[in-house]
């Protein structure tokens, strides 16, 4: 797979402080690529390094196949990132924000009204970008990363601080950057809900570890394997006595028994046996834990 | 290379838009010479005399005397500050670092910029001189501004040594304005110096104290050196050098950015 991002055994210190540990980040093009992880994880770390913000020197970090210490400019003149909080001056217009950035960029100044077309702030281009409201500041954000057309997105915590109107926007608005405009999108976000939606590959890290690495359906793979079944019956003792020799049962609370390791073809046989034993079933099905819970799971583990 | 940085020093420029700098620099240019033609038409009695044979050079000499004793030090420290802390207090540094641009561009274009103030500065520092001389003979034609020429040539000169003799404070303004986030520090520690400077303004080694340059450049120094104003010249010009050169390193060194 074409990889627009790689690192090799990323390994980054503050003093003797370990902030990162052999990170093998593969960000293939074309994908919406969620960075996951709590607070204090390393993740804007990693993308402050990717952006050149940080020197990490005789590290292996290649962006569009080449070597990002000996060719960061070339390589940033295809990103367009966010780093935590809108990158803004207050006290110049939208339109005046963008244009500060396109000298840099050396853009064509057309690319100033398409960017804010993109991110519907047409409206308010002459307006003080201190009266913006958050929601804006963060779509005029996003307008300034996409200023010079990049190949890759690097939008680091993009939904914070906004609500839940906002988020949904922010999620829209990514989805189109990425199916209209073919955008390579490297997103971090401490909350899995707010990105499950549409991320295409997902990478958790935690303590500067990297947990996990793939795509939507795998974490969904590694999600099922996590999967526990519940059975409510009317008698919960019977129940264990019947199904202990046969089935692994985690543990009992009540009139609930909660099984692991259960695949779903064993469910019908299961249910046959209580049916047999005349053990009234009030309800079974496999815990309908979300990819948040995942997340917090393997974080915990 | 040559295109981009004149780009970015056209953004970096552009940033001052609406800002305390620009606000200074025109203010703070018009205030000398604003004070000075209230002065002439409250005390005629007093200033026409003065006045009379060179109403010009007088009030020019007016006016640079307070700007080289005191208030262009304070400005240069303040517009630095000011400049630099666009960056700091919009939390803008990371997006600029983070654009396709050299480490030399980025430091050098926002130098320019200040360079580029402190400049208008000047300029308009004179040009209100000159209205301010109109203004006073169009108010009260005992004075005798608008029947003599400007000395144009003699202001030139004053204002290019005056420049010079502010190059060293500027390179180490803006080296502390770009290391300390807080602008308090930056202003506090120039301020500080500063004061010291004129505590000391009479030791035999104040040619080598920068924060002094401007005021051993305007005026005469008796009890110092003769060549105490010369050496202040040339002084400025190399602490300007090697200070650009040390700040640059340092700037571009750091591990972090922005």
């Amino acid at each position: 797979m074409n990889m627009i991002v790689k690192t090799e055994e990323l390994d980054f210190s503050y003093g003797s402080v370990k902030i990162l540990h052999s990170l093998n980040l593969n960000v293939p093009r074309g994908s919406i690529y969620c960075f996951l992880g709590p607070n204090g994880a390393g993740k804007t770390t990693t993308l402050r390094i990717l952006l050149g913000l940080i020197k990490a020197k005789g590290q292996r970090i290649s962006i569009f196949n080449k070597d990002l210490n000996s060719n960061r400019i070339s390589i940033l003149k295809k990103i367009g990132s966010l780093i935590k909080q809108p990158s803004l001056y207050g006290h110049l217009s939208g339109k005046d924000n963008l244009e500060v950035f396109r000298l840099s960029y050396g853009v064509l100044k057309d690319r100033i009204n398409a960017v804010l077309e993109i991110t519907g702030l047409s409206h308010a281009k002459n307006q003080l970008v201190r009266t913006y409201s958050l929601g804006m500041k963060q779509r005029l954000a996003i307008a300034l990363a996409l200023l010079p057309d990049p190949e890759l997105l690097i939008l680091d915590e993009p939904t914070n601080g906004l609500d839940p109107q906002g988020i949904v926007e922010a999620r829209e608005l990514m989805r189109r950057l990425n199916l209209e405009f073919n955008k390579t999108i490297l997103i971090s976000s401490h909350l899995l809900s707010e990105v499950e939606k549409v991320a295409t590959h997902f990478a958790i890290i935690h303590k500067g570890h990297m947990l996990f690495q793939g795509t939507e359906s795998e974490l969904r793979l590694f999600k099922s394997r996590d999967e526990k079944f519940e059975v409510e019956v009317a008698d919960a003792q019977k129940a264990v006595n019947v199904l202990s020799d046969k089935y692994m049962i985690e543990r009992t609370d009540a009139s609930v028994l909660h099984f692991s390791s259960l695949r779903k073809e064993q469910v019908p046989d299961l249910l046959a046996l209580l049916v047999r034993e005349e053990i009234r079933i009030y309800q079974a099905a496999f815990s309908k834990s979300n990819l948040e819970d995942v997340f917090m799971k393997i974080i915990a583990s | 290379m040559t295109t981009n940085f004149i780009l970015n020093s056209k953004a970096e420029v552009l940033k001052c838009r609406n800002t305390p700098a620009l606000w200074l620099t025109i203010i703070g240019s018009a205030f000398i010479p604003f004070i000075n033609v209230i002065k002439c038409l409250a005390k005629p009695d007093y200033f026409v005399p003065q006045m009379k044979d060179d109403p010009w050079g007088v009030f020019v000499v007016h006016n640079w005397q307070i700007a080289a004793s005191f208030l262009m030090v304070i400005y240069i420290i303040l517009v630095t500050s000011f400049i630099v802390q666009i960056e700091y207090s919009n939390n803008t540094w990371k997006q600029v670092y983070a654009s396709p641009r050299s480490y030399a561009d980025i430091f050098f274009s926002k130098f320019f910029a200040v360079h580029l103030m402190v400049l208008g500065c000047f300029l308009l520092f004179n040009v209100f001189i000159v209205f301010g001389g109109y203004a006073i003979s169009f108010m009260q034609d005992q004075y005798l501004f608008s029947s003599r020429s400007i000395p144009w040539k003699e202001m030139l000169l004053t204002s290019s040594k005056m420049y010079i003799s502010v190059l060293a404070v500027t390179v180490i303004q803006y080296w502390l304005a770009l290391r300390f986030r807080n602008f308090a520090v930056s202003m506090g520690v120039g301020l500080a110096l500063y004061i010291v400077g004129l505590m000391i303004r009479q030791w035999e080694y104040i040619h080598y104290y920068p924060y002094m340059f401007p005021f051993l450049v305007y005026f005469n120094n008796p009890g110092l050196p003769a060549n105490t104003q010369q050496a202040a010249i040339i002084n400025s010009l190399i602490v300007s050098g090697g200070g650009t050169i040390l700040s640059f390193l340092h700037a571009a060194g750091r591990r972090e950015k922005g």
